[in-house]
This record gives structure tokens, sequence and C-alpha cells, in this order.
């Protein structure tokens, strides 16, 4: 039963979305970053509990339900819109503003959704939204790869509502509740719905494939909300699924080798989204209480320093117009506060300590070890070291050092760097007092992150992740290539299926229309004048006089006939 | 890099290395590397190798193409 009245935050969000465009330019920014902190404060002060009930048909639906799992992951997202609009604050397109706030209020009405159709709801405005911020760019390249995200939202979109629909025909209700593992076949169409938003390897290529091709400031959104609203739902629904131990630490590995081979900076960034959330989606697979914490925590944690990698890519590309490794180099002494503010996020998802990376992440490493995962719990370390290599290493030293590129950057304003000193700041502040996020945790954990032989072991494998970069640093450049994933699948057949279908068939009846057309006209001009089959040319239509004999081939005619007649009688008698 | 950094680093290298021998490990997940001195210097540095030759490898032979790979007719 609701508890008072209170406003829902994805509403604050939605109202503000749908306002916005109404607005006069100036004002708009303003207000963009207004709506954002009214819902953390209401996330913030809401008491736990059902704050709204609705009636569809025959379902009661509870569209705002919170509690402490729910609450943090709803203040990250309003704290993460915030810095996003704060990012974005010079960007005066009504559909990109209005856009970035539709996400969020999907994002925190999945969250906060009680009851699966609900939850359906917000999960498709999110699909919808975050496609707006790819389209956004305005190249024919993000149109075409928005369209290819979209449709495979839309996919998932449906496998989950397949589930919902199969889950509430088995009896099963529309609350929200966990399911328990194995589960029938709506729990695994559910699953896979959710897993597919979580960038879960096989169903991850969408991402590294759309979230290069968004728009500067449209990718930080991205980057924050779709996946960790998935591995929310993973968290709420899954937790103690074991499949998703292994599929955790699958992607986590997988992230950072195709992560290697990309030049594209921000798809090194996209692919290290799959990576991380890999911890996460491992630690919604273990489901202990310290797991839980851990996955939370890193999600959070993960949240603020990946944003704030986004915001560094996009404040280089901003600045150059540039987005490769091969293109990009030099940039150090022209972009010193972008360099070191990116490279206090790549030192957190790398796990430095002092930094949130370190005390999030050696959560669930940890939650690993205490689960006797040891074989996982070392993949996930290595995975770390993968992290660090490419998106510690590898991409600042081709993007600020390495061959001089020669680009003169563009000053940026000052609303992009502010966004990036507010995601920092969160950076430095968790990490040096983790006790400010450990509060917030859904469950009562003590963890203690700064014991000596984890800081001896964290600083080992940094320092000698390094000395391996430095020494081959010559052999790891990058080449000018794409890299080929899983979306090879839908895209290379769809050029065939074009072919086939759209290329080849548009041929096929071109031919039969120019044969009809030919046989037709053909036997048209033969209907106006059938002597033509005798004779090469002639007049188009037919005329008696044209073909009438002469008067003296008639008289020649005759008497020939009669000379021919007299002959036989002749002959005959 | 200059001199001084490098310098720094080392210290805090060495310093990392000692740190793990003296330390005694966590009790609660005693797995077997914590009895290797150095595990994870080596580790760190045979694990970035690794992830770079066999990400190599799998681009080289299979995943890189050319830039206009979907594009080109």
């Amino acid at each position: 039963m609701p508890n008072d009245l209170i406003f829902p935050p994805a509403m604050i969000m939605l109202v503000g979305a749908l306002l916005l465009p109404l607005l006069p330019g100036n004002y708009r920014s303003f207000i963009s970053l207004l709506i954002p902190l009214l819902s953390l404060y209401i996330i913030w002060v809401m008491p736990s509990g059902n704050h709204l009930a609705l009636d569809l048909m025959d379902y009661h639906l509870y569209p705002c339900k919170i509690d402490q799992l729910s609450r943090i992951f709803g203040i990250i997202f309003a704290l993460i819109t915030f810095i996003g609009c704060l990012f974005a604050f010079h960007i005066k397109e009504k559909g990109q503003q209005s856009a970035a706030l539709l996400y969020a209020a999907g994002a925190l009405g999945v969250t906060f959704a009680g009851d699966f159709i609900t939850l359906f709801v917000f999960w498709e405005l999110m699909a919808l939204a975050s496609t707006c911020l790819i389209w956004a760019r305005g190249t024919r390249e993000s149109e075409r790869a928005a369209m290819r995200y979209l449709i495979v939202h839309i996919f998932g979109g449906g496998l989950l509502f397949a589930g919902i629909l199969a889950h509430t025909a088995e009896g099963g209700g529309i609350l929200i509740e966990k399911l328990t593992y194995p589960g029938s076949l709506p729990s695994w169409l559910i699953l896979t719905g959710v897993a597919l938003n979580a960038a879960a390897v096989p169903l991850h290529a969408w991402l590294p494939d759309a979230y290069p091709r968004a728009t500067v400031t449209g990718a930080v959104f991205l980057s924050a909300l779709t996946t960790k609203t998935a591995v929310y739902v993973l968290l709420r629904i899954f937790p103690g699924w074991e499949i998703l131990i292994t599929l955790g630490v699958l992607m986590a590995l997988y992230g950072v080798v195709l992560a290697f081979l990309a030049n594209d900076i921000r798809e090194i960034l996209a692919y290290h989204i799959i990576s991380q959330v890999g911890y996460m989606v491992a630690g919604a697979g273990m489901g202990t209480q310290i797991a839980i914490n851990g996955a939370t925590a890193h999600a959070f944690s993960h949240i603020l320093y990946k944003a704030l990698l986004f915001m560094g890519a996009g404040a280089v590309i901003q600045a150059t117009g540039k987005s490769k490794l091969t293109e990009l180099g030099g940039l150090a002494e022209k972009q010193p506060l972008v360099l070191w503010l990116y490279m206090i996020g790549a030192f957190s998802i790398s796990g430095f300590p002092l930094l949130n990376g370190f005390i999030s992440k050696s959560m669930v490493v940890a939650a690993a070890g205490e689960a006797h995962h040891n074989i996982a719990m070392l993949l996930m370390l290595l995975a770390s070291v993968g992290t660090f290599l490419s998106v510690g290493l590898k991409l600042p030293y081709f993007t600020w050092y390495g061959n001089r590129s020669g680009l003169t950057p563009l000053s940026l304003p000052n609303n992009m760097y502010l966004g990036m000193i507010a995601a920092a700041f969160f950076c430095i502040l968790h990490g040096i007092i983790p006790g400010l996020l450990y509060d917030m945790l859904p469950y009562q954990a003590h963890f203690a992150p700064y014991t000596l032989p984890h800081l001896a072991e964290t600083s080992q494998i940094l320092i000698f992740t390094f000395a391996a970069f430095w020494i081959f640093r010559k052999k790891i450049a990058v080449i000018a290539t794409i890299t080929l994933d899983i979306d090879w699948f839908y895209r290379r057949p769809a050029k065939w299926a074009q072919r086939i279908f759209l290329e080849d068939l548009e041929g096929a009846f071109n031919k039969v229309e120019a044969l009809t057309g030919d046989g037709v006209r053909k036997l048209s001009m033969l209907s106006k004048n059938p002597m033509l089959i005798f004779a090469k040319s002639g007049e188009k239509y037919f005329s008696p006089d044209n073909y009438r004999p002469d008067i003296q081939t008639m008289i020649l005619l005759a008497l020939y006939s009669f000379a021919l007649f007299s002959l036989w009688g002749l002959l005959s008698h | 890099m200059n001199r001084l950094r490098w310098a720094l680093l080392g210290i805090v290298a060495i310093i990392s290395l000692l740190g793990g021998l003296a330390m005694p490990h966590d009790p609660v997940h005693d797995a077997w590397w914590n009895h290797i001195p150095g595990f994870f210097a080596l580790f760190g540095f045979f694990g970035c190798l690794l992830i770079a030759v066999f990400a190599k490898l799998l681009g080289k032979f299979l995943l890189q193409k050319k830039e206009d790979y979907y594009d080109a007719e």
C-alpha cells in the first residue's frame, strides 16, 4: 500500500523532458541541470516502500517502489544525468537535451518498477530515447548504427516481453521478485532480454557498434544507463544464477581482448564497458551478500569513471575532430587538463589505490575468492591487467604522446571541464573515503579494501603491467583497421539479403518489365502493320495502297494465266 | 619519463615486492598462488603479454579487416 504521496523520480525526469522543448533556449540548459538534482533529492529522502499503486485492468501496478538496492542505483543514475547535463550544457539542440532526460526517466522508471509491466514500459522508453542520442550525431554512419541499435533493442525488448507474458501465464504474477534457479522457459526469456541490455557476450555487439558513433555528449549518458539498468535487474531478479559467473568472467576477458584491437578511442572504452559489466554480472551470479554489495558498488564506481573516460575521449573528439588512435598523438602539451582528468578515470578503472575502482572491483574479486571460485578470481585479475593495458596505457599513450599528429585542438567550453571535474571528484572521494559508498550498499557487510596484502598485490600487478607495456610499446602500436565482432552475423548477411531481396529482385523485375514492354511494343507494331513480318522495313501503319500491285502487274498476271490455261488445254487434247 | 620518475617507480616496485613477501596473505582465502613469491608481479607482466599476443593473433588471422569492409561493394 502507498505510504504517502510522493512524486516518482522517473515522472520528474519525464515531465522535465517533455517541458524542455517548450522553454526558450537560454533556460533549457539550466532546467536540464535542475531536473536531475530534483530527482536526486527525492530519491535521497524518499522512505523505502511502495509509493504508488495503479490498476491496469486486473493487474495491480507498483510504479514507484524503493528499497536499499534501488535507492543506490537511483542515486547514481540521477547523479550521472546531472553530470552528463553539465558536460552537455553548451548543447542547444532541443532533441538531444530532451532525449537525455527521457533516457534517464527510462532508467529511473526501471529502477523503481515494482512490477513487470512498468519495467517493460520504461525499458522500451530507454531504448527509444537512447537511439535518439546516436541519431543526433547526424552522419550517415551514425544513422545506420542507430538503426541497427534500435532493431537489436526491439528484439531484446521482445524477448523480455515474451518472457513476462509467459511468466504471468504460468501464474508467476507480475510483481518483480527473485526468480529461482534454474527456472523455466519464461525465466530464461526474461534473462536473455535483460542480458542483451547488459551487453552479455554474445548479445553485446550493439554496444561497441553504436556507442562510438553517438554524439560526444550523448555517449556519456549511453555509457552510464543502459547496461547498468540491466545489471540492476540482474541483481534484483537473478541473484545466485550460477551461469552468470561464467558469463561475467567471459565478458570481462572478451572486452579486454577486443578492446586491444580497436582503433577508435570510444570503441576501446565501449569494449571496456562490456569487460567491467562482466564483473557485475559475475557478482550477480555469485549472489552472496558481499557479491551483491560488490556488484552494486562497482556499478556505482563504474558509472562515474566510465562517464569521465567518455567525457575525456569526447573532449578529444570535439577538439580535434579525430577519434582514431592512428590519427591522434602528441596532444599532451596542448590538452593538459583533459589528459589529467582522463587519467583519473583511467587509473580508477584500472583499480589504482585511492580511487573508486580499487574499492569496488576488489569487492567482487574478493567475493569470488570467498566463494572459492579460484579460477574466476584469477581470470578477473587477468582482465584487470588488460584494462590497465588498454585504457590506462595504450589509449592515453597514443592519444597524448606517441607520434606527433600535428593536430591543433580547438578550445572547449568550460562546462565540459566542469562535468569532467565533477566526475573526477567523486572518483577520488570514494577512493579516499570508501565508507561514503559502502554505507549506501544494500547489505550491511564489512569490507576493508586497504589491507597491505591487497595493496601489495595490486601495485605489483599494475607496475609490472606497465613494465611489459613500456618494453613492448613499439610492437603494441595499433593499425588502421576495423575489428569484426558478432555484429558481422547481421551486418554482413544484411548485405547479401539486400542483394538477394532488393537488388537482385529489383533487377529481375526490371528485366521482366523490359521484356514485357518490348514484347508489347513489337506486338502493337505488328498489329498496326502485319506486313512487317515479311518486310525488313516499312511504314509504321498498314495502308492497303502501299501493298496494292500495279495495274500492269495485274494485266500481266491475267495474260500469263490465260496463256498457261491455253497451253494446258492444248496439251491435254 | 625522466630519471626521477623512473627511480620513484622502481622504489614502489621494490616496496610492493617486499610487502608481498612480508605480509601474511588473507586467511579467509588461501589460494595456491599465495605461496609463490612475487606471483602478482609475474602475473602482471606475463598477463599483459598474453593478452597482447593473443589479441594480435586473433586480429591478424580472423578479426581485423580494412576500414571500408562493411561499405565496400
